[in-house]
């Protein structure tokens, strides 16, 4: 298969439903002229003109909020965040707008909207162009979270995004952009609410997504070769979570870690925790593990920056620690 | 200063009791020698007294509990003073929390795990669950997990070695070992009450009516069986002429003397008297010892209407015959109407049981544990006997001595009852 | 100013009454406790929706407001779906999961009340947005008061629309009081439709007590919209009869006060003194209407109280669109 970059493929994916579908536009800051910070947009507006790919003032209340507008009257928009962080800025037009207006109006209408958030640290942007947020938006009913981890989701779970009658934010690390790997070509959906069994195993059940599954499949690799088999998931989506897959093997391997880049406190993992305990009880034959950011604002110098994430070696050292 | 007041050890073989009752509650005002609870014995039931004034601040142990002697049972305080468990009763918590005092200033992140230890046996949920289901003793599990917590493969483990077993309480496993009950696995744990349960079920299948086993009777028949399990029991027989013991009664018994002395207690001063030279009879096998007692304190075994009870003479020896009538007079009226002290029905040495009022002319008495041997005293009936070559009629009484042969041998038994018969028909040999 | 039809005028004539007859039941009712949650009267405004909503087709756009029944009704809500909705009932226009303050009927445009003042501009925006991609003529028009002139989205809505020239009328409805606080001790400018010059758009203040005048003003607003010229800002000074909801104690203001002004500006006193003296409609038509209107409110109530309330099953329906992707 040809191998193209995750930026690439998130184009591959806009241009197809574009085409598709003529109700599909997409707006955000510096998106036409730029082309997309990561280059995600480049070409589509000599494809589908300015209109269709429009750049915005930097008004994210009114992106959300006109994007939200737009799909009550018939369209299908898809909204650039520019960074996950200016999530907070529209916050109102998430959370009680576009998550709520289905339920509030009885099902009278469909919210299609995209929200593209790239998230994550990268070389040093600090405090405020960092951030993982996906567990603010595991909280709200209404909504679906998305977040690949590999170019082939990006297009996959694109798609299926703009093309579901649900609100769906879809995350994207910003270290990812560049990364390369084998996407099909043409049309590759990948389903939400659907999680990704990438290695099988039998010791100890390792969940991750986004950019931080390339730590646990290594951890996973390091842990094989002291002869522990770990069962690596990639959750891919958020919200709703795939408590099956999830259940399904915790019931096999006895164990479990959730590792991811988001703040570890409230966190994704915390929920996944709760639902196994919860669910799985009987199953566990340890405690289960989460690994995440440190309980801090993400800090621009390298020296601290490079302090706050889980490493490879943390994963498999807690592995270590619950198979004892 | 708080007082604490503990579970009595009422006499040498209580190990444990049981609050039956607690009289007065918490927070309430009591005065010394005020009753606070019933407790009860293997043997009998007894009040415990306030031992000084206060308020019952804490009750540790609740009505129905059986907790060893000297367990913390409750606590009284003065008036306006704060109890508090002492570190004996909960060394952990004390533990933590001067840990947590010395150890500077407390870091919030670093949540201090539990203390581990105690009794408490660390596992996980999955081999708890298998545990469960398979009916395991996790304590007998060998533990191999991560901090020491008993793991899925531990579980495995152990039932591939086949060394699970049933899982029962150690009263209901000793009790199914007596009545060669037959445990088999079942979902909860087994005990005591379902092997009373199954024992009840199997004696309704036999009789009409169902009357559970409680109280004394309850008691007696353990003791009995006890006795009867652990004892090899030996009964020998041999008569005795009474015709100078009942002379020595009468006259004793003359109404200057004011005395009324019975053949028991008769019997009492001549068996300790006969003691003093057997001190293997006047012994017990506790614990893979011979313990020769230092005294001789005789039991007189007391009919009730539907029990029976032990009161025992302490130091016969030392006491005249007269005391002796006196105390074994007493004694068995207190017998009758509850009122025995339990240190007065514990304690003794040798047993005697005296069945002649009923017409009985031999019987295989069973031993009192943990005393080695049991006199059992017939009727006097006349009888033809030869005395020197010619047939005279004689009061005669046949003497049924029943010895633990752990610890007797036949011949010492017989020495010891002829040492009685002797004794009986010549008493004046007491004061040889 | 054009002639009007007196189909025109009997349709303000019957809107209003609808307005003011349905606000006033859910007031009785409301204060007999019969309706859960809160709710906020459109009395003495309805010149405003009545007015604007006039001008409007059914398949152009609507965004209210909390205060929302009016713009409904006058955008051509049902009264029967409205009144049972207020009342929890399954058989209301959101199957009793929106109530008073989330009122929609997407059906004619009405794209939802918003219970988050300030909520609805960039709705409007990009129901105009969407518009202007689709290539058809739609506008939509966004119902504000004055308090929510102050929110942030304001600047954002306005401006992206003004640079986008998408067909967008903004309907600012002045009745002094945010909240319990009158606008002027927290507002800027004299007059909202001032702030028009900070986006190089038509700032347009006209009396919102008068449908005529409002449905005049509104009418060269749409026309401008339709016509790809961009959106303007529609100042309508009105004044808020009731108090900011059903219950509201009123200590910031006198009760004198509220009769004095409510005596000169009520829309409807003002209508049926046009109307009669202008011959527009008879006495006569006028009480014909009233009974009609009473009878359909009537009816309306009716249906509401004799309607279930969501049974349990309903309780996750509508969160998501199943069976997508």
């Amino acid at each position: 298969m040809r191998e193209i970059t995750f930026s690439e493929a998130t184009l591959e994916a806009m241009a197809e439903e574009m085409e598709r579908d003529e109700r599909v536009f997409v707006m955000g800051e510096d998106i036409a002229r730029q082309g997309g910070i990561f280059g995600q947009f480049k070409g589509l507006p000599a494809r589908f003109g300015t209109d269709r790919v429009k750049d915005t003032p930097i008004s994210e209340t009114a992106i959300v909020g006109a994007g939200v507008g737009a799909a009550l009257a018939g369209m299908r928009p898809v909204v650039d965040m520019h960074f996950a962080d200016f999530i907070g800025v529209a916050m109102d037009e998430v959370f009680n707008q576009m998550a709520k207006i289905r339920y509030m109006f009885g099902g009278q209408t469909t919210v299609p909207v995209v929200l593209r958030a790239p998230d994550g640290i990268i070389r040093s942007a600090a405090a405020q162009h960092s951030q993982c947020i996906e567990a603010w938006m595991l909280h709200i009913p209404g909504l679906k979270v998305v977040i690949p981890s590999n170019p082939a989701d990006a297009k996959g779970l694109l798609k299926a995004a703009i093309r579901d009658d649900n609100p769906v934010i879809y995350f994207e690390h910003k270290a990812l952009f560049a990364k390369k790997g084998p996407v099909p070509e043409g049309d590759h959906l990948t389903p939400i609410g659907k999680a990704n069994v990438v290695k099988e195993g039998t010791d100890v059940t390792i969940i991750s997504y986004s950019l931080t599954m390339a730590k646990a499949l290594n951890a996973a690799e390091k842990l094989a070769e002291e002869g522990l088999k770990a069962e690596v998931i990639d959750l891919r989506t958020i919200s709703p979570i795939d408590t099956e897959t999830i259940y399904k093997s915790v019931q096999k391997t006895n164990r479990l870690v959730i590792v991811h880049e988001a703040v570890k406190t409230g966190g994704v993992g915390a929920e996944i925790a709760s639902l196994v305990a919860e669910e799985m009880m009987d199953y566990l034959d340890a405690p289960i593990v989460r690994l995440g950011m440190k309980y801090v604002p993400i800090p621009f110098s390298p020296a601290l920056e490079s302090l706050v994430l889980p490493t490879v070696d943390d994963i498999v050292q807690s592995v270590k620690r619950i198979v004892g | 200063m708080a007082i604490e007041i503990q579970m009595p050890k009422l006499g040498l073989t209580m190990e444990e009791g049981t609050v039956v009752r607690w009289l007065k509650k918490e927070g309430d005002k009591v005065n010394a020698g005020e009753i606070l609870a019933e407790i009860t014995t293997d043997k009998i039931s007894h009040e415990l007294e306030a031992p000084g004034d206060g308020i019952l601040a804490k009750i540790i142990v609740g009505e129905g509990k059986t907790v060893p002697c000297q367990a913390l049972l409750a606590a009284l305080t003065s008036p306006g003073e704060k109890y508090e468990v002492s570190e004996d009763t909960a060394p952990e918590e004390k533990a933590a929390v001067s840990q947590a005092a010395t150890s500077g200033p407390v870091e919030c992140k670093t949540v201090a795990s539990p203390v581990a230890g105690g009794s408490r046996i660390k596992i996980s949920p999955i081999a708890k669950a298998l545990a469960k289901k398979g009916n395991i003793d996790i304590s007998l599990v060998n533990a191999t997990g991560p901090e020491g917590r008993i793991v899925l493969k531990d579980i495995e483990a152990y039932l591939a070695s086949g060394q699970s077993k049933v899982k029962a309480s150690p009263v209901a496993s000793k009790m199914a070992e007596e009545y060669s009950v037959q445990l088999e696995p079942s979902e909860s744990r087994i005990m005591k009450k379902d092997i009373e349960q199954l024992m009840n079920a199997k004696s309704a299948a036999l009789l009409a009516e169902r009357i559970p086993l409680r109280g004394i009777r309850k008691v007696i028949a353990e003791r009995m069986s006890q006795s009867w399990n652990i004892a090899p029991h030996v009964t020998i027989n041999m008569e005795a002429d009474m015709t100078e013991a009942m002379s020595l009664r009468e006259k004793i018994n003359q109404p200057k003397s004011g005395l009324k002395v019975s053949y028991t207690d008769i019997l009492t001063k001549l068996v300790a008297h006969a003691l003093t030279s057997f001190p293997t009879v006047n012994a017990s096998l506790i614990n893979g010892e011979i313990v020769k007692h230092s005294e001789i304190n005789l039991g007189i075994a007391v009919a009730l209407d539907d029990a029976l009870i032990v009161p025992v003479i302490k130091n016969v020896a030392s006491l005249g015959i007269g005391e002796i009538s006196a105390q074994i007079k007493d004694m068995a009226e207190r017998a009758r109407t509850n009122k025995l002290m339990p240190d007065e029905i514990s304690g003794g040495t040798f047993t005697i049981t005296n069945l002649g009022m009923y017409g009985v002319d031999s019987f295989t008495p069973i031993i009192n544990q943990p005393e080695s041997a049991i006199l059992g005293v017939n009727r006097i009936v006349e009888k033809p006997v030869v005395v020197k070559g010619a047939v005279v009629v004689r009061p005669m009484m046949n003497l049924s001595l029943s010895f633990d042969h752990r610890l007797i041998d036949g011949a010492l038994a017989a020495r010891f009852l002829g040492k009685v018969k002797e004794l009986l028909e010549n008493p004046a040999l007491l004061f040889v | 100013m054009k002639k009007i039809s007196k189909e025109v005028v009997e349709h303000f004539y019957t809107t209003m009454v609808k307005i003011r007859l349905f606000e006033e039941t859910i007031n009785e009712h409301f204060l007999k406790g019969e309706i859960p949650g809160f709710v906020h009267l459109y009395i003495g405004e309805e010149a405003i929706a009545t007015g604007v909503c006039a001008n409007l087709r059914k398949t152009d756009y609507i965004t209210s407001t909390h205060r929302g029944h009016g713009h409904t009704i006058a955008k051509g809500g049902q009264l029967k779906p409205m009144m049972a909705e207020i009342f929890g009932r399954k058989t209301g226009y959101c199957k009793g999961k929106g109530g008073s303050m989330h009122i929609a009927d997407f059906s004619i445009g009405m794209l939802g009340a918003n219970g988050v003042v300030g909520g609805g501009y960039n709705l409007a925006v990009g129901a105009g947005m969407a518009s202007k991609l689709q290539g058809n003529d739609n506008v939509a028009v966004c119902f504000f008061g004055d308090g929510a002139s102050n929110r942030g989205t304001f600047h954002e809505g306005l401006n992206m629309a003004a640079a986008f020239k998408l067909p967008v009328i903004f309907v600012n409805e002045n009745n002094q009081w945010a909240s319990t606080t009158p606008y002027r001790t927290t507002t800027s400018v004299e007059n909202i439709a001032d702030r028009a010059v900070g986006y190089g758009i038509p700032g347009v203040i006209v009396d919102g007590n008068d449908v005529f005048a409002v449905y005049e003003e509104a009418a060269k607003a749409i026309e401008r919209a339709r016509a790809g010229e961009g959106p303007t800002l529609l100042e309508t000074k009105t004044y808020r009869i009731k108090g900011h909801f059903v219950g509201d104690p009123e200590q910031y203001r006198t009760k004198e006060e509220v009769e004095r002004v409510f005596a000169a500006t009520d829309p409807l006193k003002k209508f049926r003194e046009k109307a009669l003296a202008e011959g527009l409609l008879s006495a006569k038509e006028m009480q014909e209407i009233d009974g009609k209107i009473a009878q359909d409110i009537q009816e309306s109530l009716e249906y509401a109280l004799g309607s279930p309330y969501p049974g349990p099953e309903e309780l996750f329906e509508d969160l998501y669109v199943k069976g997508v992707c």
